[in-house]
């Protein structure tokens, strides 16, 4: 049961990754996605700080306050004081995070965070997260029920917005000709994009969380030749992953997260080379 | 305020105005060629290198540690290029493959450090985000013979650099090959960053070389006084951030350094403001 319960939270994290990070992959903001991943530590922190409960609505409210923040500063820092986007991105993920990692040294004791929790959260206490109800039914551990609603809310999103979100991506003049709010469904993206890593965190960890969204994308990136195929070859190469990934750490004995990333990046550099060594058969061949 | 005058703050405070000097010079470069988050890849990419110097040699020796730092943070910046000039995947999208993929990597290493219990492996976990305050007078002495390499090598090829930042086609003509001093910067700027890893940490050493580039692009056109400038920043940004980060107990300093050097550059895009609101308001006198 431990096993079960530990590879269908990391699967839900896969999953939800993998169809928030193709678009993130495609609209070409994979950094975007390593720079919100840390930018919603202070909006945690401070609402954890404020409310002291754990798990709460404050707390996603906090996470996806500080995600939407980092959206708009880098944009500000982008285009107002014409730095270059990269940079406008470096300066201020890292500045949120020090600020979030400072609160955490300062209030430590009174937060139930840590700073491993943030850096490698803790899949293998995932059975132990018990969700007791009042009447003393056991319901199974919180991050399945939490996953399990992200999941449900990321299947409407994709649901509503794929052709808006692909519109804005590859013609997005196009687009706004045609009435698509396009800056509305990329703070969109970014709010499912912070929901995501609010929710995932406590199991994978803040950075962990990363590499779930670009690896399995990047991956079905090289194979597959449109969106839908994409997102869906994205979606089993994540569960796969996770699958052998959890295997592997168990017989080792390390990181469960840590060993699914790496087999990711296995995957993807398996599949890179293949692909290469393919296309220069086609090229002698022809 | 007698904590200034102590040794061990002094060497503290040493160490990391050296670490801040050659990641700011080098964040020039790396922000004119419009690739700043290498930072982020080689310090990330740092980990798993420190992680196999450490299982290999078993001591944690500043420089046998920061040999793997760097030749780790280099296989990283090579992957990145293979990526982006083999498959179709986008540049950033190559960054964050290789960056999550190595920080995953650096994990497991060190969960598998932690769980074989080997001897002296204390303080490794400390390089997530930094402790200059574990610093000692040899680690002191590493720091500043790689920076001085550093700088020197800087100063030395600083016209051919430029040539090549600038004007690539220009440069071969000339002789200068635009692959080999590309080299030159992606290894200067992993040595920066493996020296910077046990005083910033791997999370926070990015912003060391973005920050102060950031800031000084703001008062120059001109790469010469930009390095100069970025280097005075940095200096300034790490002495407050260490000052800040040992005045209380239990601070790490990566990011009060990092929060430092931002509040250097907010100033900077507040006078930068406030000198166009007059040049405006003048001009409709």
């Amino acid at each position: 049961m431990i096993a079960f319960y530990i590879i269908l939270v990391a699967s839900l994290v896969a999953i939800n990754g993998a169809v928030l990070g193709s678009f993130m992959m495609l609209r070409r903001m994979s950094m975007m996605c390593d720079a919100i991943v840390h930018a919603v530590l202070p909006g945690l922190v401070i609402a954890y700080l404020i409310t002291t409960s754990r798990g709460s609505i404050a707390m996603m409210a906090g996470a996806i306050g500080s995600g939407i923040l980092a959206t708009a500063i880098i944009e500000y820092v982008q285009f107002k004081i014409r730095i270059s986007s990269e940079a406008s991105i470096g300066l201020t993920f890292t500045t949120l995070f020090s600020i979030g990692i400072i609160l955490l040294a300062r209030f430590a004791g009174q937060v139930e965070l840590d700073q491993d929790c943030v850096l490698f959260g803790e899949l293998a206490y995932v059975p132990l997260d018990l969700w007791i109800t009042d009447g003393g039914t056991n319901m199974g551990p919180y991050p399945v029920w939490s996953l399990g609603l992200l999941t449900l809310a990321v299947l409407v999103f994709t649901l509503i917005g794929f052709r808006p979100l692909l519109l804005a991506t590859f013609d997005s003049q196009f687009a706004e000709q045609s009435g698509t709010q396009v800056r509305l469904w990329h703070y969109a993206l970014m709010l499912m994009v912070s929901l995501f890593t609010v929710t995932s965190f406590h199991s994978v960890g803040a950075v962990m969380v990363m590499g779930f969204f670009i690896l399995p994308p990047a991956t079905a990136y090289l194979l597959s030749k449109n969106v839908k195929s994409l997102i869906a070859l994205a979606c089993v190469i994540g569960v796969a992953c996770v699958i052998l990934g959890y295997f592997l750490a168990f017989y080792f004995n390390v990181s469960i997260a840590g060993a699914i990333i790496v087999l990711n990046g296995f995957t993807f550099g398996i599949t890179a080379i293949s692909q290469s060594f393919k296309r220069i058969r086609l090229k002698t061949a022809s | 305020m007698s904590f200034l005058l102590n040794p061990v703050f002094l060497l503290v405070l040493l160490g990391v105005a050296l670490v801040t000097t050659s990641a700011s010079a080098i964040g020039c470069f790396l922000y004119v060629q419009r690739n700043a988050l290498l930072g982020e890849t080689l310090a990330h990419g740092c980990l798993p290198g420190i992680y196999c110097a450490f299982l290999i040699g078993g001591t944690r020796n500043l420089l046998w540690l920061t040999l793997g730092a760097t030749l780790s943070g280099l296989v990283s910046s090579l992957l990145v290029d293979l990526i982006v000039s083999k498959t179709r995947v986008s540049r950033d999208a190559g960054m964050a493959v290789v960056l999550s993929s190595m920080f995953g990597l650096g994990v497991v290493l060190l969960s598998f450090i932690q769980q074989a219990d080997l001897p002296n492996q204390n303080g490794l976990e400390d390089l997530f985000f930094g402790n200059a305050a574990a610093m000692s007078k040899s680690d002191v002495i590493t720091i500043a013979t790689l920076s001085a390499f550093v700088w020197m090598t800087l100063f030395v090829f600083f016209r051919k650099i430029q040539l090549v930042l600038f004007d690539p086609d220009f440069a071969e003509i000339q002789g200068v090959s635009p692959t080999v001093f590309r080299a030159l910067i992606s290894t200067l700027a992993a040595v920066s960053v493996a020296i910077g890893i046990q005083t910033a940490g791997a999370i926070l050493m990015a912003a060391l070389l973005i920050a102060p580039a950031a800031t000084a692009r703001l008062w120059t056109n001109r790469l010469g006084p930009m390095v100069l400038l970025s280097i005075v920043f940095g200096l300034i940004g790490g002495g407050l951030g260490t000052l800040c980060s040992s005045a209380a107990p239990k601070m790490p300093t990566g990011p009060w350094v990092v929060v430092c050097m931002t509040g250097l550059f907010g100033i900077s895009v507040l006078l930068s403001r406030i000198s166009r609101w007059k040049a405006r308001l003048k001009s409709r006198i």
